[in-house]
């Protein structure tokens, strides 16, 4: 908290410099320019601008907080660039009129920018610092497994704040235009975006599976067929033209050819001799399939979910145009962000809706869920010599337990109508059931 | 120019605040030692394995002989009923003067992959429901089900009439045949046997989650924005970090009932078509002739209304009513009209039927 503090503090020390200096240099020309008929405009100018940063220095002791962390970099800014678009404004203004007046043109201003421009980077040095000591602090409280996501909004509201500014300009604009847009906000950035709100592995991982698969296949086709180099050369063609946003085609052909190979490896897994070992090459030649028939399902889900998306960015861009020309929406950052999610959610859960997501959103369950099932198997073959419990028997032991509590229970049940009958007054006696008093008070 | 020196002036102000704002932040985190939630005081007072039978302290003068017993889902825990205490549906039923009992029922592990819907429903549930009969002195007790935990009761209290005084569900899916809610939709097509058996037995809770997540994929994205508004009071912050406890405590399910659940509701809706057999018993919703009180939210995305209101067509009793929450399926439990509204008409409903 120190280093907050000092942070804090060292910063405003260098804006209430800066503000004096500015001041000190303002009167100073008011000095200078009274008396001179022809510098009225300038004085008043000068004079207004004396006053407005009098009553902010003032005003600005005895404010509250109230405005929120996400506007605050966005804030910084925009209040930067104001203040050295005023002081180049200022600056020129008094070279010249200086010049008339006969006087030497100053370099402090040229210092003072300087000043500024280096502030501005502490600030959002200082912003950056404190984003990150903010989720230091929230991060310790948090249940650990609601971290990622905490870290993967910070992530994506951080990305998308990067085209935040030619995007605003895009909609004060009101240019909607898919096409236009994806000069400010490319598909690339979208995919990233999206990626982190999702939690998806990045498209760069699935390039790599693909990778791994074209090698299995043209392995395969050079040991068994005798055809490896075309069909490597072939395989290569057709993921160099894979297209950014449409994957399908190639999907469909990975996962044709990768069920072709497999049927035909089926007949050479059958000629081996039987044991443990040819167990283990079938299993993890078929795990090698069901991986990469789950890859390209896993980067087909992706791909529908990305096409879902992309067309909330026009659609925010014609909302906040509406409502910024409207006057009902103030155009900020925060707005454009919370408004780009909204529309970006309708649009995901409407293709969540459909036949075509639900089955192949199940399927890549399914797939899953078989690749681990074989690897669980591959390592039940391999540790099944080893002092370790292994997943067969816990499964063995825990049908028991539950034939034996079933069996428990209809005893105990018999007991009851037993004691119920026999003895009408008396409690029942509970067998299974442990009684255990503990008290929580808090 | 001027604009620009107002303007210029304006910011700074801004900027000066926010930092104070931030420096509340770091303040409000620094306070915070402990997140604690479920903190009514309690008994255990049975247990059968993992799973256990609270008994709430009631300090309050009571007003029905009838206690309260609260059948919470396998899904996520049943904290949520209790998550601080001025969000706790269970301290605003004591209030009301409401003996109130409720089952945990404990984290699923391998011991517990054949564990199965009998089990829970005519095996825990049931004794839960004797212990209680027999520590009163009754023969019934009135029986609120949450969610899956609602369709465990309704399945409980069709299996054994005699023993359930009043019967309450609480966003309750009865009807799985519906295509607008998405879990309803994605269940059709599921592989169930290759969830349970690729999972050996045992359903991940964070499987669950991955679900829940996409029913809305922004919410999690939407809540951490509203973060900077809630570091800014101490209070907002206890509720936020209580509520990501209990969201991130997802157990495992035991894959046998998870499977069946899946099969016989999701996929084959056979509660309502009366096709749905447990304990060797066929099932008949018009057994159900108790009073039925069926709470729903109104925007609930988890369990859409229709899919729970049917409820009250197909039971055999005649005392049935119908409440409508203006909410989403969690604010049900910790929303202010929860509290305000809904836990009173709870308790004033089961009192007038408490002779």
């Amino acid at each position: 908290m120190a280093t907050t503090t000092n942070q804090f503090e060292k910063l405003l020390e260098t804006q209430n410099k800066m503000m004096e200096s500015w001041m000190e240099s303002s009167q100073k020309m008011m000095n200078v320019f009274s008396g001179q008929e022809e510098q009225t405009s300038a004085k008043d100018l000068f004079s207004n601008w004396y006053d407005t940063q009098k009553d902010l220095i003032e005003s600005t002791a005895s404010m509250k907080p109230e405005e929120a962390l996400s506007q605050a970099p966005e804030t910084y800014r925009k209040m930067m660039e104001a203040q050295i678009d005023f002081a180049e404004k200022w600056s020129e203004l008094y070279q010249q009129s200086a010049k008339k007046m006969g006087m030497a043109p100053r370099n402090d201003f040229t210092d003072m920018l300087t000043g500024m421009k280096s502030s501005y980077q502490q600030m959002q040095d200082w912003m950056a610092n404190s984003t990150k000591m903010m989720q230091g602090g929230l991060t310790p409280l948090m249940p650990a497994n609601m971290v990622p996501y905490l870290q993967n909004f910070t992530a994506s509201y951080n990305d998308m704040a990067k085209y935040w500014e030619p995007l605003s300009k895009a909609i004060q604009s009101g240019i909607s235009n898919p096409e236009a847009l994806k000069v400010w906000f490319p598909d690339d950035a979208y995919k990233q975006v999206v990626d982190t709100m999702m939690g998806f592995s990045p498209m760069e991982s699935i390039k790599s599976s693909t990778e791994q698969a074209q090698k299995l296949f043209s392995d395969y086709y050079e040991t068994t067929m005798g055809r490896g180099e075309e069909f490597s050369k072939s395989m290569m063609e057709k993921m160099g033209t894979m297209p950014s946003m449409d994957m399908s085609p190639w999907m469909h052909l990975t996962q044709e050819v990768n069920s072709r190979i497999q049927q035909t490896y089926a007949p050479f897994t059958a000629m081996m001799n039987q044991g443990k070992e040819t167990e283990m090459f079938k299993e993890m030649k078929d795990l090698q399939f069901d991986y990469i028939n789950f890859t390209v399902k896993a980067a087909e889900l992706q791909s529908m979910v990305y096409e879902s998306g992309k067309n909330a960015l026009p659609e925010t861009v014609e909302a906040l145009y509406e409502a910024t020309q409207n006057g009902d929406q103030v155009l900020d950052y925060d707005a454009f962000f919370k408004t780009y999610i909204g529309k970006l959610e309708d649009s995901m859960t409407e293709t969540f809706k459909t036949d075509e997501y639900t089955k192949l959103q199940a399927s890549v369950a399914s797939v899953g869920l078989s690749v681990k099932s074989r690897m669980d198997n591959i390592s039940a073959m391999m540790f099944e010599n080893t002092p370790f419990t292994l997943q067969n028997t816990t499964d063995e032991l825990a049908g028991e337990v539950h034939a034996l509590r079933q069996k428990l229970r209809s005893v105990e049940r018999k007991l009851n109508s037993l004691a119920k009958g026999e003895t009408a007054a008396a409690k029942p006696a509970r067998t299974t059931t442990r009684r255990k008093t503990t008290t929580t008070k808090k | 120019m001027n604009t620009i020196a107002t303007q210029a002036a304006e910011n700074f102000a801004q900027a000066a605040e926010q930092m104070d704002t931030m420096y509340t932040w770091f303040q409000n985190l620094k306070n915070i030692k402990e997140v604690d939630i479920a903190t009514a005081p309690r008994e255990t007072v049975w247990s059968d394995g993992k799973v256990k039978l609270y008994r709430f302290t009631n300090e309050n003068k009571i007003k029905a002989k009838t206690p309260v017993l609260i059948c919470y889902a396998l899904v996520n825990r049943w904290e949520m009923m209790d998550l601080q205490p001025d969000r706790s549906l269970i301290r605003r039923l004591l209030d009301q003067g409401l003996e109130v009992y409720v089952i945990d029922w404990g984290y699923a592990s391998a011991v517990e992959r054949y564990k199965t819907m009998e089990d829970y429903i005519d095996g825990n549930l049931n004794d839960c429901v004797d212990y209680i009969c027999e520590s009163h002195g009754i023969n019934k007790v009135n029986l609120l089900g949450v969610c899956q935990g609602g369709t465990f009761s309704v399945v409980y209290t069709a299996l054994h009439p005699e023993k359930v005084k009043n019967l309450i569900t609480m966003v309750t899916p009865i009807d799985f045949d519906n295509n607008e809610g998405l879990l309803f939709r994605w269940s059709k097509d599921v592989d169930v046997d290759a969830i349970v058996d690729g999972y050996n037995g045992v359903v991940p809770g964070e499987f669950l989650n991955i679900a829940f997540d996409l029913l809305k994929p922004m919410s999690k994205v939407r809540k951490y924005m509203g973060l900077p508004r809630i570091l800014e009071k101490e209070s907002s912050l206890m509720n936020f970090l209580r509520m990501e406890k209990w969201v991130a405590d997802c157990p495992a399910q035991a894959g046998e009932t998870y499977r069946q659940f899946i099969k016989d509701f999701y996929k084959q809706n056979k509660l309502i078509k009366g096709e749905f057999e447990i304990a060797g018993k066929k099932l008949n919703l018009k057994d159900i002739k108790m009073p039925v009180l069926t709470i729903y939210a109104k925007d609930d995305h988890i369990v859409p209304p229709e899919t729970t209101t049917i409820l009250n067509d197909l039971v055999g009793a005649k005392d049935k009513e119908l409440y409508e929450f203006p909410g989403g399926h969690i604010g049900v439990f910790v929303g202010s009209r929860s509290q305000r509204d809904l836990a009173p008409a709870v308790a004033k409903w089961l009192i007038k039927r408490d002779k």
